[in-house]
């Protein structure tokens, strides 16, 4: 693993909406509520409101991350935003977050358009840069807002998705925290499994029109086969076994999901981390608000070895180990 | 390898019907076949074939005891 590099730092943004599944079931009387919490694992969910986009939500994460950890934005020489749900197809985000946050003129600004692995496969992306030195440091933003494609009507996605952000820097360090090697994967031929059609230049819809459809038991199938052999990869990689691992931060896709890759990869109970209760599955946004909060239970202590892993739109897979 | 009796043992258990429903001929039950139901089948459907269903994609879209009979028999996971 390489040393001397640091992501302790993270804040993170839920919207002051909230909805949960009592509400639901007063709206809904006739969903089986009860029976896909069971499979969900969720019971509330954060949502936006109309007015409130990515951008205005990452604003919050990243402020709280400066106020909490007392940095100055001029001193942040990378910003990577992920999100699926940003505010223009042109500029980019990321632009608009460097003037927003006044940062330095001389920052690189990026956005990437990833989902469930974005997190993952962006830490990837600032970790090369700062390793080569190209930057000293690297503010990660993930928001999304996928409520504002999610029809109200939608049983599924409308008791899984969370709206959310996160903030965290990645960043040298002294302490003995490092990021281990990365390990990816991709398969196109899922691309149109979890997709809002319309959203963009091919075939495009009305507002109204554009909702997220989501093959549940497609996507299913891609987990249970790929994301114990990426697992697999990733340890390897990095000279380690399952049991050298003190906690496993899988995205938050669902408990019916973490339940099966538990049992299929052999992972202890206790070591699989899960938040999914009161956040739901907060796509991009989740790795990064699982760590916090298994820091701030104290089941993630400096020198803890961490495996997490994204996966889902795409589809696209991420992994690595981080030392705490 | 399934047989007949066990996928429908199965399909029974993950829409958690009463053994025998779905032999009665009662057609009711189908409708429980949403797509929650979709995934505890594949889950069970897994399991019971230890991990082999999980590289076939065509099951996300057996919706039907015949199409999921149809995938399984082309992979030959169901005896014929």
């Amino acid at each position: 693993m390489n040393t001397g590099l640091s992501l302790r730092k993270i804040s993170y943004y839920l919207p002051t909406n909230i909805e949960n599944n009592d509400q639901l079931k007063l709206i809904h009387p006739e969903w089986d509520i009860e029976q896909v919490q069971k499979k969900t694992g969720i019971y509330q969910r954060y949502f936006v409101n109309d007015d409130e986009t990515s951008l205005d939500i990452g604003l919050f994460a990243c402020k709280s991350l400066f106020k909490e950890y007392d940095l100055n934005p001029k001193e942040i020489e990378g910003l990577l935003f992920v999100s699926q749900t940003p505010d223009y197809a042109l500029p980019p985000s990321s632009c608009i977050f460097q003037e927003k946050l006044c940062m330095s003129n001389d920052i690189l600004a990026l956005d990437i358009n990833l989902g469930c692995s974005g997190f993952v496969n962006s830490l990837a992306v600032a970790y090369s840069l700062v390793q080569s030195k190209a930057i000293n440091n690297c503010l990660i933003i993930c928001a999304e807002t996928y409520s504002k494609f999610i029809n109200q009507n939608d049983r599924t996605n409308k008791m899984i998705f969370s709206d959310a952000s996160s903030a965290c820097l990645l960043e040298k360090s002294k302490n003995t925290s490092s990021i281990g090697d990365f390990s990816f994967g991709c398969d196109g031929r899922g691309a149109r499994e979890l997709i809002v059609e319309g959203s963009g230049a091919r075939d495009p819809l009305e507002p109204s029109q554009q909702n997220l459809f989501m093959n549940g038991p497609a996507i299913l199938l891609f987990t249970l086969s790929q994301v114990p052999i990426l697992l697999k990869k990733t340890l390897n990689k990095n000279g380690l076994s399952l049991n050298d691992i003190d906690l496993f931060v899988f995205h938050q896709a669902s408990k019916l999901v973490l339940d099966l890759l538990s049992e299929k990869i052999g992972i202890r109970k206790d070591k699989m981390y899960s938040n999914l209760y009161k956040k739901g599955n907060t796509i991009s946004c989740s790795i990064p608000i699982a760590l916090k909060d298994a820091f701030l239970e104290n089941k993630l202590k400096p020198g803890n070895k961490v495996l997490i892993i994204g996966f889902g739109v795409g589809y696209s897979l991420g992994a690595t180990i981080i030392r705490w | 390898m399934l047989d007949e009796n066990k996928l429908i043992e199965i399909i029974e258990e993950s829409l958690e019907l009463k053994k025998g429903t779905i032999s009665s001929g009662d057609k009711d039950w189908y409708s429980l076949w949403d797509s929650l139901g979709h995934l505890s089948i594949l889950v069970k459907l897994d399991q019971a074939l230890e991990g082999k269903c999980s590289k076939i994609t065509e099951l996300s879209k057996a919706t039907s005891i015949d199409s999921i009979k149809k995938v399984l028999k082309a992979n030959d996971l169901f005896e014929k």
